[in-house]
């Protein structure tokens, strides 16, 4: 597939901050590029699928919100197919990979109240990401059916 | 009794070396054709799965594979195995042999060891029970049994699940129980009363094939975290190790990278040769034979039959009775163990079995309790109903408290079920056609019985998800039998006798699943691999 390197490099370094809060090396980098050249399953279509995407590059904060969305309205969309890629490239790789499967031991309690606010914060990050691109989900598939 | 000490066996996978082995105890001289793909030599065979992460040059192309192909996407819409790239040998190319499915979808596979070079080492003895409609019972499978676990090695002891599985010779002292198994132990000992009363429910270490003390070249397992990808140790048993202890006997003579296609059929009714084709669609060979022996699983088994009987005499067989164990995964999360970080020095598979009774022992329910240790975790994380950060730190918090039961239902020859060859295909190997349809009674059975396991796990301080169980298709367990029922009664043309000798051809032993009459909640490869050893003892 024909990609364009700078922009996916950019793209790993905002997914993987998003991700893993730490930049991608270049070893990952060279992983995400090899696979995006690969296949054809992370080009975007038109419409929200690919306004996720462009939206989701601008900076970690916004790719949490645009994936909180993607993964309720859009889950087999190409936004969630690029992070659930560079999820699997970084939990087989170092250093990253300890960030995702270590958690510090903790009380009972702790490990409750954790979650508990772990499980908020992402249930703000899908009702800020509904806010944001629902209305612009509903204006595609009026254009559709107008086009229809 | 033959006087030809001679037998040609078709298959590598754990039926056919059993009976491999027995038959060269016996002074017999075996030939062994085979596909026989190869596993790929082990990495790192000492490092353990932190170590492979952090010092393999491209930990990502060993444990996703050159293209990516294990990485599990969103948009997959198949039945998930997990298989990882180290073991894409086992099921390369086997999907050329299905043609048109309803309601089954198979596995096959052409790599030496077969299918299971791909298990999770479960063995469990049938018991009378369950062998109630096969033509002997366990006394006369006992000592194949023993012979078998003495030979692969099973770990095992005494317990609460003995009431469903029989004990055999030759157990080895169990594998060390990891923090979350030895957390539900000691609940289930705290409502065993409860539990077996009121449910009916057992629980007990399950027997596995995984050696917990060195046995000649295979080393103990020293916890590597390394299960799936395929164990460098060799402590989970195999067949293809096997293969290789068969191949250091004079009597052996292993023939790799032939596909057999069928065997023809002489004036008296006996096998004369078998026609196989070089793997890669190469040269056809006639090895000429006087007693045959198939052993490549139920599916291929009844493919090679029914191109031979096709072959001699332009008939098209239908062979009913397919069967196979229905599947569903129920994942559960143990409260207590939150907080508690998960150790990946650890043996992956299960190590816990629960056993739920029924008046009927045939209708015994088996559960593989299996906690989540080391795994590749982004086909768990994507799952969770987050973005997938939040996803991730949820996994992560909870990867110690992760489990899944994985239940198995009995299943009968039902003459819905049935395989037979596809026309207008290539007709030197023409593919199977195959139709399934559950049992009438399925939703019932599986409703009730999934209903205690939810009542067992809540029991033992563990949460079920809501909407998180899954029902795998039909074919998924891989655990075919049923298409050549072995009998006394002499009933039905395409039956074998209780040495699994067809009918039609004298000269010709099934020594597969597709003889067995009953498929029992349990994995059934232990059972193959007895029951092969039992026929070449027998009928050798």
């Amino acid at each position: 597939m024909k990609v364009d390197p700078t922009l996916i490099e950019q793209e790993c370094h905002v997914f993987t901050r998003f991700l893993v809060r730490a930049p991608a090396t270049p070893y990952v980098r060279d992983k995400y590029l090899e696979a995006h050249r690969l296949s054809g399953t992370f080009v975007p279509a038109a419409g929200v699928d690919s306004a996720l995407v462009t939206v989701a590059r601008w900076s970690p904060a916004v790719t949490r919100v645009a994936d909180a969305y993607a993964r309720l309205c859009a889950p087999r969309g190409v936004l969630r197919r690029k992070l659930v890629l560079l999820l699997a490239i970084l939990e087989t790789s170092p250093p990253f990979f300890r960030a995702i499967d270590y958690e510090p031991s903790r009380s009972w309690a702790m490990a409750s109240l954790h979650l508990a606010v772990t499980a908020t914060i992402g249930i703000g990050a899908a009702a800020v990401g509904m806010i944001a691109f629902l209305p612009l989900r509903l204006t595609e598939g009026v254009w559709k059916r107008r086009g229809e | 009794m033959v006087s030809d000490r001679r037998v040609l066996v078709v298959g590598s996978g754990p039926s056919g070396v059993h009976f491999a082995q027995t038959a060269l105890s016996k002074g017999y001289q075996v030939t062994m054709v085979d596909v026989g793909r190869e596993a790929p030599t082990p990495v790192m065979p000492e490092a353990d799965l932190v170590q492979l992460k952090e010092e393999l040059a491209d930990p990502a192309g060993y444990f996703l594979g050159g293209s990516y192909e294990g990485v599990l996407l969103p948009d997959f819409d198949k039945e998930y195995y997990g298989t990882p790239p180290s073991k894409n040998y086992v099921f390369e190319d086997g999907a050329r042999f299905a043609g048109s499915l309803e309601g089954f979808e198979p596995l096959f596979s052409f790599a030496r060891g077969g299918m299971a070079e791909a298990w999770t080492a479960g063995c469990y003895p049938f018991n009378d029970g369950e062998l109630t409609d096969f033509p002997f019972s366990y006394a006369r499978l006992a000592p194949h049994y023993g012979e078998v676990a003495r030979r692969i090695g099973i770990t095992g002891e005494p317990d609460d699940l003995g009431r469903f599985m029989p004990l055999h010779e030759h157990l080895l002292q169990p594998l060390p129980l990891d923090t979350h198994s030895l957390r539900l132990v000691r609940a289930y000992e705290r409502k065993r009363a409860y539990l077996n009363e009121t449910l009916g429910a057992y629980l007990g270490r399950t027997r596995v094939a995984t050696l917990s003390r060195d046995m000649d070249e295979r080393k103990a397992c020293t916890k590597l975290g390394r299960c799936l990808w395929g164990c460098p140790r060799g402590a989970l048993y195999t067949p293809s190790q096997t293969v290789r202890t068969l191949q250091r006997h004079d009597g052996f003579r292993y023939l790799g990278g032939l596909e057999a296609l069928r065997f023809q059929i002489g004036d008296n009714g006996r096998a004369t040769a078998l026609i196989a084709r070089q793997v890669g669609g190469g040269e056809i060979q006639t090895l000429p034979t006087s007693q045959l022996a198939l052993a490549a699983g139920t599916l291929p088994t009844a493919a090679i039959v029914l191109r031979s009987i096709l072959a001699a005499t332009g008939e098209r067989v239908r062979l009913t009775g397919l069967m196979d164990n229905r599947q569903v995964l129920v994942p559960f999360l143990n409260v207590g163990m939150l907080g508690r970080p998960y150790d990946p020095a650890s043996y992956q598979y299960h190590l816990l079995g629960l056993g739920l009774s029924d008046p009927d022992p045939r209708a015994y329910v088996h559960g593989q309790i299996t906690t989540l240790k080391t795994a590749l975790l982004h086909p768990i994380i994507q799952q969770l109903p987050f973005d997938l950060r939040t996803s991730l730190l949820v996994a992560r918090a909870t990867h110690s408290a992760l489990g899944v039961v994985n239940v198995n239902f009995h299943d009968s020859r039902r003459g819905d079920n049935w395989v037979e060859l596809e026309e207008g295909a290539d007709m030197e190997s023409p593919r199977l056609r195959i139709r399934y349809v559950p049992a009438a009674d399925e939703p019932g059975r599986l409703h009730a019985a999934l209903g205690k396991v939810r009542r067992v796990l809540r029991a033992l301080g563990c949460v079920v998800p809501p909407g998180m169980q899954h029902l795998r298709p039909m074919g998924a367990s891989v655990h075919y039998a049923g298409l050549f029922p072995m009998t006394t009664s002499g009933d039905g043309r395409w039956g074998t006798d209780e040495h699994c000798r067809t009918r039609e051809f004298s000269n010709v032993l099934l020594v597969d699943g597709s003889t067995f009459p009953f498929l029992p909640a349990k994995n059934v490869t232990f059972t193959l691999m007895a029951n092969a050893s039992r026929v070449a003892a027998e009928a050798l």
